[in-house]
């Protein structure tokens, strides 16, 4: 497989008085997944759009290995595309719906059979040549569109939401098939999403958009990690966001309501915020400790409360504890058996550690 | 379920009574005559089954019907292609236009069809003939000295026949092109194709049944056809409609037109079937 690099230099958007897509700059290696991570209308399904050709850019520049291909009509971009219905030819055989891109670039009887072969080989779906597509189910029409935008070894590959039309199970077992044949072909992989743990399970770089412009970009477990912003840090999972005043900026301490002090080990300016700041964690950072229990790390953040709130969610227990003000932080604890288990109504300390804590303030 | 349905219904009338005046009406004013005309007439025509069908026989073969048959299938079937060739890009222009555009394409589509057939025809004819409005133009220009022999022929037929039949295939068409997924065109488009590729390979392989279709309903229609020929046809444009009329009207042979009538009326039925048979089908194949 040539897989190659795609490079998008400020690339704009604009319908009428909205800019759906502003100033998206960013430089894709070979081989590499990555994807347009974020909700409707943040401009992820735009961009892709403008990657393919179907929609042209008002400002900006996209290079496939370094050739500026932003004027060139979607027929000659040599990607590999990966449609949200499949976008299977319904009349055509799935062994002719994946020769289309071969019998498009005039390859010879031969060499074609051969790649249709390898292609439903790579997808595991040998034995399906003769099939109409209304006679596979929701995951092999899938694996027959993902058979069709290899098949020709192009560049890159966009796919556009490709497994939001099946159910949760069968989506984790694409996900990683998915993945395992993108790795396993070093495929330059361009993947747009709403859902966070399919960016995350899958991605080499993960965009998060919004309002049309990239807010975050890095390794999964970076833009969850150390969130650039309370957008990221939200859409990337569950988030406490904790309010109060800034105690101390050059410590990075918050008070809370109750005179509680809050410390983190950075701060962050974002615009979002109006007056005040916030103090974020993530849920499975905290310990809920029985209330009067003093262990832990010397220096987190300890904070009483009282549960409040308490689900079970099989693999994790989640509690709603109520630290006052009407401020209501998550836990998550592991179901570990080990772990003490409190009710609705029990006092407790949930602490964590400073590292773990990010202040977001209003600059 | 079933039970809440029950409950939910107004009264215990069943709805099925209300085709009552529908049916009763197309028994006695349709199926009842057409049957005793075949009956009555048919019964003049022979004693006894074997010499009915030995009369019809007769009658089917004989020189004049003969012809006649074959004239009506050329004609429906030179309509048909003629109305396919203009339906399919005016379809295709209605599936992909929107607002303002769209509308302007339905009206100049479906206006006419609500129109009665003799004013078109007439309107035909207007332009047509030899003072109509394109022989002007031609002597006018000077292309030619003489006006053009375009009314009364077997031209003027089929011209007619298709305009009055158009729209039964552009609205045919047009309901196909809809229903293709635009994204299916996007992926060819995606994939590498050009747009000659993919009509050939992705679009006319989609719209192939509602061309079937629409092109049936055309045909099915045109050989019954009687105002359009009658008006505008020559001397040998003689369909089967006309020759049912005349033996009707003028000779009051009204076996053999009960005759001519029954043969129209079977392979309108076999075409209709087949029709309906593919149209269950389209839908079976979703």
């Amino acid at each position: 497989m040539q897989s190659g690099s795609l490079r998008l230099e400020r690339l704009t958007k604009r319908y009428a008085a909205a800019t759906v897509v502003a100033e998206v700059s960013v430089a894709i290696p070979s081989g590499q997944f990555f994807s347009l991570l974020g909700p409707s209308g943040s401009g992820k399904t735009t961009t892709l759009s403008m990657i393919a050709g179907f929609v042209d850019p008002d400002e900006g520049r996209i290079l496939i290995e370094d050739r500026d291909v932003t004027r060139l009509s979607p027929q000659y971009r040599e990607l590999g595309m990966v449609f949200q219905n499949y976008a299977l030819f319904p009349h055509l055989s799935v062994a002719e719906n994946i020769a289309f891109p071969l019998r498009v670039r005039r390859f010879g009887n031969a060499e074609r059979e051969e790649r249709v072969t390898w292609a439903l080989d790579v997808v595991r779906l040998a034995g399906f040549e003769r099939r109409l597509p209304r006679e596979l189910s929701g995951g092999q029409q899938q694996r027959v569109a993902l058979a069709r935008a290899v098949v020709f070894q192009p560049p890159v590959v966009l796919m556009d939401e490709p497994l939001g039309a099946l159910d949760k199970n069968l989506r984790y077992q694409m996900q990683v098939e998915i993945k395992e044949i993108q790795r396993r072909l070093g495929m330059t992989v361009v993947y747009v999403t709403h859902d966070q743990e399919e960016a995350m399970n899958m991605s080499d770089v993960i965009a998060i958009m919004n309002h049309g412009r990239i807010e975050q970009m890095g390794a999964p477990t970076d833009v969850y990690e150390r969130p650039g912003s309370i957008f990221a840090g939200k859409f990337l999972g569950e988030a406490n966001l904790i309010e109060g005043r800034i105690d101390n900026l050059r410590s990075k301490s918050l008070a809370v309501a109750g005179g509680t002090i809050l410390r983190a080990s950075r701060a962050i300016v974002d615009e979002e915020i109006a007056e005040g700041a916030k103090h974020f964690v993530r849920p499975e950072r905290i310990a809920v400790h029985a209330a009067n229990d003093a262990t832990g790390e010397a220096g987190s953040n300890r904070v009483a409360g009282k549960v409040a709130r308490l689900s079970f969610l099989g693999n994790l227990v989640r509690y709603g504890v109520d630290i006052g003000a009407g401020e209501l932080v998550t836990v998550d604890a592991q179901n570990s058996g080990r772990t003490p288990a409190f009710g609705v109504g029990d006092a407790v300390t949930a602490a964590w550690r400073p590292d773990d804590a990010i202040l977001y303030h209003h600059g | 379920m079933a039970s809440i349905r029950d409950a939910d219904r107004v009264s215990d009338f069943d709805p099925a009574w209300l085709i009552l005046p529908l049916a009763l009406m197309l028994v006695s004013m349709f199926l009842l005559p057409i049957a005793w005309f075949f009956v009555r007439t048919l019964q003049d025509s022979g004693e006894g089954f074997a010499e009915i069908v030995d009369t019809i026989w007769t009658v089917l073969t004989s020189p004049a019907i003969r012809g006649s048959i074959v004239i009506t299938n050329w004609i429906a079937l030179v309509v048909t292609l003629v109305a396919l060739l203009l339906a399919y890009p005016i379809a295709y222009m209605m599936a992909r236009s929107r607002g303002v555009a769209f509308t302007l394409l339905v009206m100049c589509v479906v206006l006419p069809y609500f129109t009665s057939v003799i004013v078109r025809t007439y309107s035909w004819m207007v332009i047509l003939g030899r003072q109509g409005l394109i022989n002007s133009l031609l002597l006018w220009t000077g292309i030619v000295d003489e006006p053009v022999a375009m009314m009364y022929n077997t031209f003027a037929v089929v011209v007619g026949m298709a305009y009055v039949l158009l729209p039964y295939l552009v609205l045919t068409l047009y309901a196909t092109m809809k229903g293709i997924d635009p994204s299916l065109l996007r992926a060819a488009r995606g994939l590498g194709a050009g747009g000659f590729y993919i009509f050939r390979r992705v679009y006319l392989p989609l719209t192939l049944h509602g061309v079937f279709s629409g092109c049936l309903i055309v045909f099915i229609l045109a050989i019954g056809f009687f105002i359009t020929p009658a008006l505008m046809g020559g001397p040998s444009d003689v369909m089967i409609a006309m020759l049912i009329e005349r033996e009707v009207e003028l000779t009051l042979n009204w076996p053999l037109a009960a005759i001519m009538s029954l043969f129209l009326l079977v392979v309108t039925l076999v075409l209709y079937s087949i029709y309906y048979r593919f149209a269950n089908i389209e839908r079976m194949m979703g």
